[in-house]
């Protein structure tokens, strides 16, 4: 009996200890490093807003899905970098992955209830979120929308509403890609590795490219799922590389999934395919460096937090924004590949 | 009753085959109001069979039954309980978590209109039941918390629930201890007056001899003859049970007894109550436990064999001190053990025979690349063929095998390592006499072999007709300790004053 | 671990794997070729290699949700390695396998000693492994690896068309294989698992053999990890989540019993076949991604099912 309840408390406590260290990342000036040289700065600066808190300068909680991908340290980087330069307190949060929604929702009750001036906001699923907006309303803190869509008909049907939506147009920029081919290749056969099914963001980058390419007469041969997964992209793009030989150009609607096609091409020794992905990741670089990747959209993240911030900051203020906010999203190739 | 005597059920001719065995042969029984007849037989003799073909368990059967005057079919369970038959089988079927009164009733709860149960009412036949058979068990117990015995008055019980007029036991002594053995007869005893037929399958003679009324023996699936109780005596039953003359149950072979080879001193363990045992075991001997059950003997060999942990006490092997803290120890040590429940701990019941025997001692079949599965074949042979293990092959499971041919098998095991003082815990529960002998046979070999030899039983005159000494313990204590010499000159009366605590804890009373 | 019923059931489960090969061939030009039959050995062997060290813990009648997150940290680490600090791929190896022994050790040491249930034991090492895997690299993924190491995992045997990870895969089964059946600490893993306490009670040390099967656990997840990670020529810390559900998948299609005490690692393997045979298929012909989870669901519970029947048939 001992024995089994000496157990149960050590299951316990491992348990608790394991999802306190393990219920997201809170940020605490630890950085990952990109091209933003001002993190360094932004660390000091955000312990000596800490102190300027004390005599009132705004909290804004920035909330993404995650942080286990270069995309949001990069956002992370450049929200941070913004807020120092402003003298603002920032708190970057994300849940472990970007599935675990229930978390996210947790995160931004404990933001509202902490009294922040401001929310910024990457929801993790198009609807869950809306009641928590509609909680910081109700709170009077203003909402900001960065990089993820949401309903916006569910949330008028709720009673919510955000102050502005920061983000590229995700068809439009992949269709920037899509341009490239029409512009630059010969008409061929595509193969398109999609992202995990359910996710609008990865679906309209799907569209965006597929309807231009399309337009001009190029033919699609497959579009398969690899769940964003860089391991389950290999083997898929060699399944459909065995199927369709002739295939010419592919593109990925995330960084992951192309490093992943790319391998499988090298693998499978075929020259001549084109690849495409889309968040310009560091493989990303390196690869268009070495010719192995033509192009890859670049959402620029870091502008991204940076514009979300300012926005934030402009509505404390009192201003009144336009519902979308731009942030001009670009075709990395080897001609502008830094 | 003035029904008593009158024949309630008459089966003549039923024959029962599964494939490639006939265990039913053209057989005949019958069954008559306020009686005890008794089904006598050894293990697969074929008692449980027929019993199973009159409670409706068992449809694919030949032959005629009369039940009440007319000839009927027993074709379920349901049906034969409608017509006043019900089985009490060995392991008994109650719900572990459920309450007295709900298993009783079973798919039958009293119902209100809206078809809610009438705990009350339920309750309440219930209590009623009871008190009928003199059981102070209360109907809102949880089944879980009872003793084996008082499980057996809830099925009783539960079988009166259903009017029964014939009521079938099967094997319902083998787990009782003897108090709980006195209650099941004075009720078997009420029962009877109350004209209900009973039928008792047994193979314990002595039991047989006190219960019974009338007793029909069956061998090999064969009809063999009837007798009154009155009219044999326990030899005669063996002797027709086994179909051969028993002139030694417990064949007894005379050695010299060698040096000490286990010796433990003051042994306490506070989870079972185990204080100050000191005890000892001479090679080429067959030292005796006997104690009522929770004397408390099974924990004093689990202690000394690894498998649980105890305080203080010192344990000696062949004068040298040594410390067990687990059965590898124990093992090392040359310390052998048969567990008290033979299924579940001494064998794995879903791997062959093979596997079995080899576990405790796979050292001995590695060959040049490893395990070697030709010389595991040969080695068990030998030893399954040394002690007569009946089996058609090796690679027969061991949950095929009946309770005998198991037991030897967990003996091949230990064979199989060179031990030297083995430990019988309850070694003939549930077996037959013709195997508890061949048993018996095998402990007066490992005894010639110069083993030292520890059994523990509860039966009596088990004990003393095997052990050449022997303790007696009662509550963790041992209390009594008869010397050889002493055995001569005991009476059953005293050891069982020594069992209960009657005679005092100390040693020098018997010195 | 009967003789005659273990052929049996890898023969239900071998039947099954035909079945969808004969399926599949007519529905698709491309699948029996050789290319491709050689592209599915290849897409299955990371899972293979999980799998083998996921029968062994569930031989015992454990199981190990551990090993996607042991597969990660393994990475991780190599990769900080050989890559951060330029240390010889081999050395690097050897850390992994080490680093990933550790953990099947610190899985093993909780369920023998401390008595807590498998499954509890090895999530808390799924989410710490993970964790520590994410704090180690902090966002980065890896890459750039150089040509000898990453010829494990998309190499060839010098001379042929063989791809080195089936080899490995297959060496990695066969020493399993002969550990199981022809050495002393195979037969105790199986009979563990058969009756724990009848085990005991013969005299055998359980923990130890407890913890050897985590052990070997954590070194396959390991090696599993090193042809990943060559393979794909780069580490994340994100890799290998929900992979011991395929691994256990696998065991489950392939005949072991999840109570332990039964089962074959070549059943395993044929399980891990089946199920790269069904993705690999799905891709071929193209069929939408919601369907895929369904019907790799339904053919799970197929196999199972067709296996379960036939053991009551046995009773």
């Amino acid at each position: 009996m001992r024995k089994k309840v000496l157990a149960l408390v050590m299951a316990g406590a491992m348990i608790l200890s394991v999802t306190a260290c393990g219920k997201g990342e809170t940020s605490n000036g630890d950085t990952s490093a990109k091209n933003d040289t001002v993190e360094a700065e932004g660390t000091e600066e955000a312990e000596d807003t800490q102190a300027e808190s004390e005599s009132g300068s705004y909290k804004i909680a920035y909330v993404v899905k995650a942080l286990n991908m270069q995309f949001w340290t990069d956002m992370k980087a450049g929200a941070e970098a913004c807020a120092a330069e402003n003298g603002v307190e920032l708190t970057f949060q994300a849940p472990d992955k970007e599935s675990d929604v229930e978390i996210q929702v947790q995160m931004v009750e404990n933001a509202i209830t902490s009294g922040v001036d401001a929310l910024i906001l990457s929801a993790a699923d198009s609807k869950a979120l809306n009641p928590s907006i509609v909680k910081a309303n109700e709170a009077g803190i203003p909402v900001i929308l960065v990089n993820d869509t949401i309903d916006d008909a569910a949330l008028e049907a709720d009673g919510g509403h955000y102050e502005t939506y920061v983000g590229i147009d995700q068809y439009e920029s992949a269709a920037l890609a899509g341009k490239y081919c029409v512009e630059n290749l010969e008409k061929g056969k595509v193969a398109i590795l999609e992202g995990i099914p359910g996710i609008v963001a990865h679906e309209q980058r799907l569209e965006g490219f597929k309807d231009t390419v399309e337009e001009a007469g190029f033919e699609i041969v497959a579009s398969q799922t690899a769940n964003c997964d860089r391991n389950e992209a290999f083997n898929v793009a060699q399944n459909i590389l065995t199927s369709n030989p002739d295939v010419s150009i592919m593109w990925a609607t995330n960084a992951e999934m192309g490093q992943g096609a790319i391998q499988a091409i090298e693998q499978l020794g075929k020259t001549g395919i084109s690849v495409f992905d889309f968040d310009a990741s560091d493989d990303d670089m390196e690869t268009i460096k070495a010719g192995t990747l033509v192009g890859t959209v670049d959402q620029y993240p870091s502008k991204q937090g940076e514009y979300a911030v300012n926005a934030a900051i402009a509505v404390i203020k009192g201003e009144k924004l336009d519902p979308i906010t731009s942030v001009p999203a670009e075709l990395i190739t080897k001609d502008n590949v830094k | 009753m003035e029904r008593n005597g009158e024949r309630l059920v008459e089966m003549t001719d039923i024959t029962v085959e599964f494939p490639g065995v006939r265990a039913l042969d053209g057989v005949k029984f019958y069954a008559n109001r306020g009686e005890v007849h008794v089904l006598l037989g050894e293990n697969g003799a074929g008692k449980s069979t027929i019993m199973k073909v009159l409670a409706g368990v068992n449809k694919n059967y030949s032959g005629k039954v009369i039940y009440k005057g007319q000839e009927i079919i027993c074709s379920s369970i349901d049906e034969q309980r409608k017509r006043g038959v019900s089985i009490i089988f060995q392991e008994m079927n109650l719900l572990k978590n459920l309450t007295v009164a709900e298993n009783i009733f079973l798919g039958r709860q009293p119902q209100l209109k809206a078809g809610h149960i009438n705990w009350n009412s339920m309750y309440q036949k219930a209590r009623e039941l009871l008190d009928s058979i003199h059981s102070d068990i209360s109907e809102k117990v949880i089944v879980q918390s009872l003793s084996v015995g008082q499980m057996q008055m809830v099925e009783i019980a539960k079988a009166l629930s259903f009017d029964s007029d014939l009521i079938i036991m099967d094997e319902p002594t083998s787990a009782l201890t003897e108090k709980e053995v006195d209650a099941l007869f004075s009720i078997i005893e009420d029962l009877r007056k109350r004209g209900i037929a009973i039928v008792y399958i047994s193979h314990r003679l002595e039991e047989i001899m006190k219960i019974g009324d009338r007793i029909t023996i069956f061998r090999d699936g064969k009809y063999i003859t009837e007798k009154l109780v009155t009219e044999t005596n326990v030899d005669e039953l063996a002797s027709l049970m086994v179909g051969r003359e028993m002139t030694d149950y417990y064949p007894k072979v005379n050695v010299q007894p060698g040096e000490k080879v286990l010796e433990v001193r003051h042994l306490n363990q506070e989870r079972h109550k185990l204080k100050d045992i000191s005890f000892y075991a001479r090679a080429g001997e067959i030292t005796g436990f006997y104690g009522l059950m929770g004397a408390g003997r099974t924990e004093l060999v689990r202690a000394l064999f690894g498998a649980d942990k105890f305080e203080s006490g010192e344990i000696f092997v062949n004068d040298k001190q040594v410390k067990i803290k687990t059965c590898e120890d124990a093992k090392k040590h040359g310390i052998a053990l048969l567990t008290e429940d033979r299924k579940n701990q001494g064998l794995i019941l879903e791997f062959d025979l093979n596997q079995n025997i080899s576990l405790v001692n796979l050292q001995n079949i590695m060959g040049p690349f490893g395990l070697d599965s030709r010389k595991e074949t040969v080695n068990n042979k030998k030893l399954t063929q040394a002690i007569s293990v009946k089996t058609p092959s090796l690679k027969q499971k061991a949950k095929n095998l009946s309770g005998g041919n198991q037991q030897k098998v967990v003996i091949c095991k230990w064979l199989n390592v060179d031990f030297r003082v083995i430990i019988f815990d309850e070694p003939t529960r549930g077996i037959d006499v013709g195997a508890k002998v061949e048993i018996y046979k095998i402990m007066n070999r490992l005894k010639e072999e110069g083993k030292a030899i520890v059994v523990i039983s509860s039966e009596l005159t088990e004990c003393m007709g095997i052990s050449d000494r022997i303790y007696i313990m009662h509550e963790g204590r041992i209390t009594g300790c008869l010397e050889r010499e002493e055995m001569k000159n005991i009476k059953e009366d005293d050891i069982i004053k020594f069992a209960t605590g009657t005679y005092g804890t100390t040693e020098e009373e018997d010195k | 671990m009967e003789k005659k019923k273990i052929n049996i059931s890898s023969f239900t489960t071998v039947l099954v794997l035909l079945v969808l090969c004969v399926l599949l061939s007519i529905l698709s030009p491309i699948f029996l070729t050789g290319t491709n039959l050689v592209n599915i050995l290849q897409q299955v062997t990371v899972n293979a290699i999980l799998a083998l060290g996921m029968s062994v813990v569930i031989f015992t009648g454990g199981i190990d949700l551990s090993v996607g997150s042991i597969l990660a940290i393994v990475g991780v680490v190599m990769a900080k390695l050989m890559l951060g600090a330029g240390i010889n791929p081999v050395l690097a190896i050897l850390v992994g396998i080490v680093l990933g022994a550790a953990c099947g050790a610190i899985n093993g040491f909780l369920i023998a000693k401390c008595k807590l249930q498998p499954m509890i034991a090895t999530l808390g090492m799924m989410s710490i492994a993970r964790g520590a895997a994410l704090t180690i690299a902090n966002g980065q993924t890896f890459s750039g690896f150089e040509k000898r190491f990453r010829w494990i995992g998309s190499g060839v045997l010098p001379g042929t068309i063989i791809p080195v990870q089936i080899v490995f895969m297959l060496l990695l089964y066969l020493l399993v294989f002969y550990i199981l059946k022809y050495r002393k600490c195979g037969r105790y893993i199986y009979s563990i698992g058969g009756n724990e306490e009848a085990t005991r009670l013969s005299g055998i040390n359980i923990d130890r053999y407890k913890i050897l099967a985590y052990t070997i656990c954590g070194i396959t997840a390991a090696l599993a990890s090193v042809v990943l990670v060559s393979k794909l020529n780069s580490a994340q810390a994100v890799a290998g989540e929900g992979y011991e559900l395929d691994a256990i998948a696998s065991t489950v299609i392939g005949g072991a019993s999840l109570l332990g005490g039964f089962g074959s690692v070549w059943g395993t393997v044929i399980g891990a076949v089946i199920m790269g045979v069904i993705r690999n298929g799905l891709n071929l012909l193209n069929v939408t991604s919601y369907l895929q989870q369904l019907i790799i669901g339904i053919i799970i519970i197929i196999a199972v099912l067709m296996d379960s029947f036939k053991n009551n048939l046995n009773k």
